[in-house]
């Protein structure tokens, strides 16, 4: 794939190592980035899945529990059907970024200085990895033995994975078990806008019901410009997991469900009169308001590297990493700029644009929770093509496979991927089958470098041959579905809030049953 | 039989066909002859209309997808859809009670299966008809409307000349409609559908206790069976208007059958061209409390904006049903104005401007206590 080194060193020389705080940095030429439509999350709420969801979440109160499974898993299995990419997507103008040089760091064991009180510095064992731009034509030049840094290049971060890793020891010797605890899209706000002007809405599910707000005067005022991203920030961060369809779905379930067993809880039920007018009454915030501050939020700041809050200079990273000024520490990768193969328009609403955002936004997080950084496979739903469908086995093809974190014998590679496949499956594919029906999916995903995804449903052949859909992993970060324009903002608000508002009712009728 | 989403593709064209005035020309809905149908994406985007399809082209394009039913918000394409069906139904309902006064009042036995449904007029005049059309002119959605009930889930017919309640009536200016005019036109509306009792609208209500799109689901078998009353009048009618009916209805009615499996697979998109009867991104609830002062909860509020207070779906559905009188009299119509009246190019004054629209219950259809098919 590369001209140089950089297959064997960023495959087969990144091996993790408690022992030592490592810092490596692979930068690439510019490379082309081509013509891309974003699709923003929109929700289609139908009566269906509304009952679903409020017959669930009442079903966790029933006397004798639910016997049609656990009611998160109900939901689970409905969410698929709800959420689509929008199907008029906004053109995104990728040219400035084809001049900037995509990077990749990874850092192992950071060393924090006085990170606790007992005053001493600590190494903490983990593998952290970023993506971004360095604004630099030369941002690294190595001549006559030293490394030339182009010390003022600004760099822009769009992406961070931390993974803790933990050492266990077990009958079966010692063991490292890794824990991805951060996967986060970091934005620059005033660059989103520069690529996409009409993109200003942070369509995050916490966010859409935080539109509503008590006003003091016993009304509920709904501004969406509550909404709109804060240009004067100097990044934003979006957890990928998000970019799961059914995640959202599953974080809105369980700020219900805190919510429920809050506004239900015996403390609450037994106050008297008095505390039911008070919740009934001006001074606390809607409903929707309050079960989004049980949802989960965005990943905070990582308290340790480097600081994804702000835009830091080449210099600014080589001083916080000395070990970087060591040679081989930044390898400079010379890629072809162009892409290799034809790019599908995806400008048209059609089931295959559509599903392919909906691939392309749902795979890299749950590939990333696995560790998986790199990976090429082939799957088709049903390859006898048969018309009658009693659960035929999809052929799967894996081509090529890589982790981020540890060097893993074949066998437990192959464990892995079928531990991630089922997840797919279940989360995607599914959901893929039932609403577009059968298709053969060809995946070529690389977490920093060009992904290619190619869909095709068994009954349409239409889709040319020899073309994908292709993305790149250092520049996806500023094509998150999870921020949109004002149209697709009013219409997730007003689904999700309905839904909500359903669902709210049921318990408000639940708690005054309770007051009787 | 495994069904395709050309399946889907063929039930739709049947359906939007059947009236007469719409064409599909190469996947796209257009007006027969004339202009490809638009709908508004967003406020400021508009999308050629396209039949139900898995690949259109080009960005813009809007696909007729009815069986995509969400919660909350209502949305464009579904809008035109259920008012282009209800007022096409309407218009050829008044031409065949037209067409058959007519055939009345020449006393003329050129059509004897026609016979049956002038059984019991008497003797008809040139006053009856143009009372007629007065009554279809400037109460087109008051003569007749098909509407879904959400909360009942039930599709509900409503004739303003059987109205019950007679509110319809008490809408028309004394002594435009004679009395023992009424009572003409109503023997003539039951002759057509062969009902001798105010059973006609329990007999046209459809209602389902689905979950699976109910309004797609309730609305188009009672539209159907609509269709299939004045199938036998529309024939002779249509050709004296000029339009050709298509005789869609049996590929309709196989596929009646099949709405929940065409539902199921054509869940792959999404709703388009959501509309809201909100002014700006700002909205105002009151609260609980303030219920029993208000029971529209939701009001919008002038932010310093500067647009009037219009409803798009309203005009949306307005802009429809001109289009569908323009398409039979060749006339251009004056659109709608933004008000709560309407005022078509052929002087056409109608004051039920804000009851347009599919989505909507008409507050004629309360009183009737009706039976209904269930799905």
């Amino acid at each position: 794939m590369y001209h140089n080194n950089f297959e064997r060193d960023y495959t087969t020389d990144h091996k993790w190592s408690s022992n030592v705080s490592n810092v490596r940095m692979w930068i690439f030429s510019p490379q082309r980035l081509p013509m891309h439509v974003v699709r923003s999350h929109k929700f289609n709420i139908n009566m269906e899945f509304a009952d679903e969801f409020v017959d669930s979440l009442s079903s966790e109160y029933a006397v004798g529990g639910d016997r049609r499974g656990t009611p998160i898993a109900r939901i689970s299995q409905a969410a698929g059907s709800i959420i689509r990419p929008n199907e008029y997507g906004s053109n995104i103008d990728t040219k400035p970024y084809e001049d900037m040089c995509p990077f990749i760091l990874m850092w192992d064991n950071p060393v924090v200085e006085a990170s606790s009180r007992l005053g001493s510095s600590r190494k903490h064992d983990m593998r952290l990895i970023y993506l971004g731009y360095i604004m630099s034509p030369d941002p690294v030049v190595h001549r006559y033995g030293n490394t030339i840094i182009d010390h003022d290049a600004p760099v822009f971060i769009t992406h961070v994975t931390s993974t803790r890793i933990a050492i266990t020891t077990g009958y079966q010797g010692t063991m490292l078990s890794p824990r991805m605890i951060t996967d986060s899209d970091i934005i620059n706000p005033r660059s989103l806008l520069t690529i996409s002007p009409d993109r200003q809405y942070d369509l995050s599910p916490n966010i859409l019901l935080r539109n509503d707000y008590s006003s003091g005067d016993g009304s509920t005022v709904t501004a969406y410009s509550l909404s709109q991203i804060d240009t004067g920030a100097p990044t934003l961060d979006f957890a990928r997991a998000n970019r799961n369809p059914k995640e959202q779905i599953r974080s809105l379930y369980k700020g219900l469900r805190k919510y429920a067993s809050t506004t239900l809880s015996p403390s609450m039920r037994h106050t008297g009169a008095h505390d039911r007018y008070y919740s009934d009454s001006y001074y606390t915030p809607g409903s929707r308001f309050q079960v989004s501050q049980h949802m989960s939020t965005t990943n905070p700041d990582i308290p340790v590297g480097f600081s994804v809050n702000s835009i830091h200079r080449l210099e600014d990273i080589v001083r916080a990493c000395p070990e970087l000024k060591n040679r081989d520490s930044i390898q400079f990768i010379d890629v072809p700029f162009d892409l290799q193969h034809e790019v599908l328009d995806n400008r048209s609403p059609s089931v295959t644009n559509i599903w392919t955002a909906m691939l392309e936004s749902a795979l890299p997080p749950i590939l990333a929770s696995r560790g998986i950084t790199d990976i090429s496979f082939r799957y088709c739903s049903n390859p006898a093509g048969s018309s009658i469908r009693l659960d035929p086995e999809p052929a799967v093809q894996l081509q090529d496979i890589g982790f981020s974190i540890l060097d893993l014998s074949k066998t437990e590679q192959i464990a892995t991927w079928r531990e991630c496949l089922g997840e797919i499956e279940r989360e995607v594919f599914e959901v893929l089958i039932t609403t577009a029906g059968d298709f053969d999916l060809i995946v070529d995903y690389h977490s920093a470098n060009y992904t290619r995804v190619r869909l095709q449903f068994l009954d349409d052949e239409t889709l040319p041959d020899n073309t994908y859909s292709v993305t790149h992993g250092t520049f996806n970060p500023l094509t998150t579905p999870l921020i949109g324009d004002q149209h697709t903002l009013i219409h997730n608000s007003d689904q999700f809030g309905e839904l909500v508002d359903q669902a709210t009712e049921w318990v408000n009728s639940r708690q005054t049953d309770s007051y009787r | 039989m495994k069904l395709s989403h050309n399946d889907i593709t063929a039930f739709i064209n049947a359906i939007v066909e059947t009236p007469g005035l719409i064409e599909i020309r190469n996947g796209r809905i257009a007006w027969v002859g004339k202009e490809i149908v638009e709908i508004a994406i967003t406020r400021d985007k508009m999308g050629q209309l396209w039949t139900y399809t898995r690949n259109p082209e080009g960005e813009n394009s809007v696909i007729l997808n009815p069986f995509i039913e969400t919660i909350g918000v209502e949305n464009s394409v579904r809008n035109w859809f259920y008012t282009y069906l209800t007022s096409t139904f309407g218009l050829h309902l008044y031409n065949c009670m037209a067409f058959l006064l007519q055939v009345a009042a020449n006393q003329s036995d050129q059509y004897p299966s026609l016979i049956k449904y002038n059984e019991g007029l008497g003797d008809v005049n040139e006053t009856l008809l143009k009372e007629l059309q007065y009554l279809y002119d400037s109460h087109a959605d008051g003569f007749f409307s098909l509407r879904y009930n959400a909360k009942e889930k039930c599709t509900v017919p409503f004739f303003g000349i059987l109205d019950p309640t007679e509110e319809y009536r008490k809408a028309i200016p004394q002594g435009k409609v004679r009395k023992k005019s009424w009572v003409l036109l109503e023997r003539l509306l039951r002759n057509i559908f062969q009902q001798n009792s105010e059973d006609i609208v329990a007999e046209y209500t459809t209602c389902t206790d689905s979950l699976k799109c109910p309004n797609f689901k309730t609305y188009i078998p009672s539209w159907y069976r609509l269709w299939r009353a004045i199938e036998p009048i529309i024939v002779h009618s249509s050709e004296d208007i000029g339009v050709t009916v298509n005789d869609n209805l049996s590929l309709i009615e196989i596929n009646l059958d099949n709405i929940d499996t065409f539902y199921t697979m054509a869940q792959w998109s999404g709703a388009v061209g959501q509309i809201k009867s909100k002014t700006n991104p700002t909205r105002i609830t009151t609260a609980p409390h303030d219920d029993v002062l208000t029971s529209d909860r939701t009001r919008p509020i002038s932010a310093g904006g500067t647009r009037p207070m219009t409803n798009p779906k309203d005009e949306d559905a307005r802009a429809t049903a001109d289009r569908v009188l323009d398409a039979l009299t060749g006339k251009p119509s004056g659109g709608y104005t933004g008000g709560h009246s309407v005022t078509t190019g052929y002087g056409r004054q109608s004051t039920y401007g804000s009851s347009y629209g599919g989505g909507r219950q008409s507050s004629y259809g309360s009183g009737y206590g009706y039976r209904s098919r269930r799905y």
